[in-house]
């Protein structure tokens, strides 16, 4: 009784009642929309991020492990982090860059934690959220130490969405 | 003084924007405000002395805004060139909104004007995005981060926000790329796209013939040229005199050279945008810069397509109901609104409250329920006490969304000041 009308036309091979599409249609149409893909990806590649070879370590010199004292946050501002020495010798860098909406936080001392001038976001010294709107951790960037030196890998900053322990870093 | 070849090209020419007979309805100044006209001629303004422009401006990180410093200061007529265009765009956008805002509650959407609302729609957006695009080519403190803080809320999208912001952006942060990038949107594809989707919207008003007034018993019509005509140029020639004095005393803002490491306090998005910066120091980005504005924009979509039980084209306000609800609804908005910014930046710390729950709760969903469950009260109300019908319910909720939006806007950019605090 019930028939489904698809089912009957390219299954069986009976191309009469395909009335609608003929060969040159197919083409035109199959041409039309070839031309039309290549052209979007051409330009979406054209736009798109052109991602560096390698993601290799690029490793920050930011000094001699001895220097920072505990429980203390220094400012790395051209290389956009602060590396903060928890009280326990621990290191942690932390990226300036806000995670709600990517303006550069400033260490405010007498708050003692940093705050993001565009929203007022702010964060502990770990770098979790105390005030929202922003409302995942500071990013943080992997650390090394190598000849009694801190290294911080800024081309590889870790997404985070609250701090925990297995962040810090001891030497 | 007669040019009768003149006269005649003349009206011939306007035929393709108007029709050669018209009502007299149609031509007061009541009846459109002349939105849509000033809309086009400033993008004949903005069209001319961007062109102007680009032969004074740099589109480097470098040269940009030492660029815009010459212009200024050494050009003759530098600076007013640049006053006027930036004062132009801005006006656009004001002008583009209210023509929307017109077009909606003069009930010119429906029937065969559906799709030339949509395409007024995409117009919209392109005239935000020429504005947005063009606030970073000057490369000072204030349009690098606006243009920051903007391109990072397109990242709360979910799924592809990251690679759409990366998109926009050409780079993980905003820097050179993303000012050539900008420039050639700005100067290049947005203008080509603009012309091409102005020519569709206005043949389609010619097509439904023109303006939308009440239907009535046959009028007598007048002649278009010079009845109507003489109005339009009257009415283009006040608004580029006002222009032209503005532009001559008040200068465009200009501030540093961009720096990327420091965020100057108070970093704002530019003033269209402010609604939304401020929904987002209230709700959890997921919300406000991605589902509540696709709710928005999908509700503006299908209003005309929504089945009513009656339209009253080209009555404003729909009824004499239509206009009291409207009156309700934005008086109502508007305080509550007011109200609960205030109450959310003073008394409210859900997130301290409940702090073991996730972000995404405490800030997105209690905040949007905090909302829009007293709103969904008042439309009940409407619906019930005042017995509305379903278009007096859509004209209620578009004032409800239009409202808020202007009111997040103006606390956004007038009553914040440093850390974003509320200034009285």
């Amino acid at each position: 009784m019930f028939k489904l009308k698809w089912a009957s036309l390219p299954v069986t091979g009976n191309f009469k009642t395909m009335k609608k599409i003929n060969r040159r249609k197919f083409f035109r149409g199959l041409i039309y929309s070839l031309v039309s893909l290549e052209f979007g990806y051409v330009f979406f590649r054209l736009l798109k991020l052109n991602k560096p070879a390698s993601a290799e370590a690029i490793y920050y010199d930011a000094g001699e492990v001895s220097f920072f004292e505990k429980g203390r946050v220094y400012p790395f501002g051209s290389a956009r982090f602060f590396l903060y020495r928890m009280e326990d010798g621990g290191f942690i860098a932390l990226s300036s860059r806000c995670t709600h909406l990517g303006c550069i936080v400033q260490f405010n001392a007498s708050n003692d934690r940093f705050e993001c001038p565009c929203h007022a976001s702010a964060f502990e010294k770990n770098g979790r959220v105390i005030t929202s709107p922003a409302t995942r951790a500071l990013d943080y960037y992997p650390i090394a130490f190598k000849d009694d030196k801190v290294l911080v890998d800024t081309g590889n900053p870790v997404r985070r969405s609250k701090f925990d322990q297995s962040q810090v870093m001891y030497v | 003084m007669k040019h009768p070849s003149m006269d005649r090209a003349i009206s011939k020419f306007f035929l393709h924007l108007h029709p050669k007979k018209i009502e007299p309805k149609a031509i007061l100044f009541t009846r459109t405000f002349g939105l849509g006209g000033i809309a086009a001629l400033l993008f004949v303004i903005l069209f001319i002395t961007g062109m102007l422009l680009r032969f004074a401006y740099v589109p480097s990180g470098v040269g940009a805004y030492d660029s815009i410093v010459r212009l200024q200061d050494e050009l003759i007529f530098g600076r007013m060139l640049r006053n006027f265009h930036y004062w132009s765009a801005m006006l656009l956008v004001v002008v583009s909104f209210l023509h929307l805002v017109r077009v909606f509650y003069s009930q010119a959407i429906y029937f065969q004007r559906r799709k030339n609302w949509l395409y007024g729609l995409l117009l919209m957006f392109l005239v935000v995005s020429s504005n947005f695009t063009g606030y970073l080519l000057p490369w000072d403190q204030l349009s690098f981060w606006a243009v920051t803080i903007m391109t990072n809320m397109l990242s709360y999208i979910p799924f592809f926000g990251n690679s759409l912001a990366n998109l926009v952006r050409g780079s993980k942060v905003v820097d050179e790329q993303t000012l050539l990038r900008f420039y050639n949107f700005h100067t290049g594809v947005l203008p080509l796209l603009m012309v091409f989707f102005m020519s569709i919207h206005f043949w389609l008003v010619r097509k439904a013939r023109g303006v939308t007034i009440p239907s009535s018993e046959k009028a007598e019509k007048v002649d278009t040229s010079p009845h109507l005509v003489y109005k339009e140029v009257l009415a283009a020639l006040i608004v580029v005199l006002v222009l032209l004095l503005f532009s001559f005393f008040v200068n465009a803002p200009l501030l540093d050279k961009a720096k990327p490491l420091v965020s100057p306090n108070h970093s704002k998005a530019p003033w269209y945008f402010m609604g939304f910066q401020e929904l987002l120091m209230h709700i959890h980005p997921a919300f406000a810069s991605f589902l509540l504005p696709l709710f928005v924009i999908l509700f503006f979509i299908i209003i005309p397509y929504v089945p009513y039980h009656q339209i009253n084209e080209g009555v404003w306000f729909y009824s004499e109901k239509g206009k009291k609800i409207t009156f309700i609804s934005a008086i109502f908005t508007t305080v509550f609104t007011l109200l609960l910014i205030l109450i959310d930046d003073l008394l409210l710390d859900i997130g301290g409250w409940f702090s073991g729950l996730p972000v995404i709760f405490t800030e997105g969903v209690l905040p949007v329920l905090c909302y829009f469950v007293p709103i969904g009260g008042f439309i009940f109300y409407v619906r019930k006490k005042l017995k509305a019908d379903r278009m007096e319910l859509v004209i209620s909720s578009v004032t409800i969304i239009l409202v808020a939006y202007v009111v997040m806007m103006l606390v956004g950019s007038l009553l914040r000041g440093e850390g974003m605090q509320l200034i009285f």
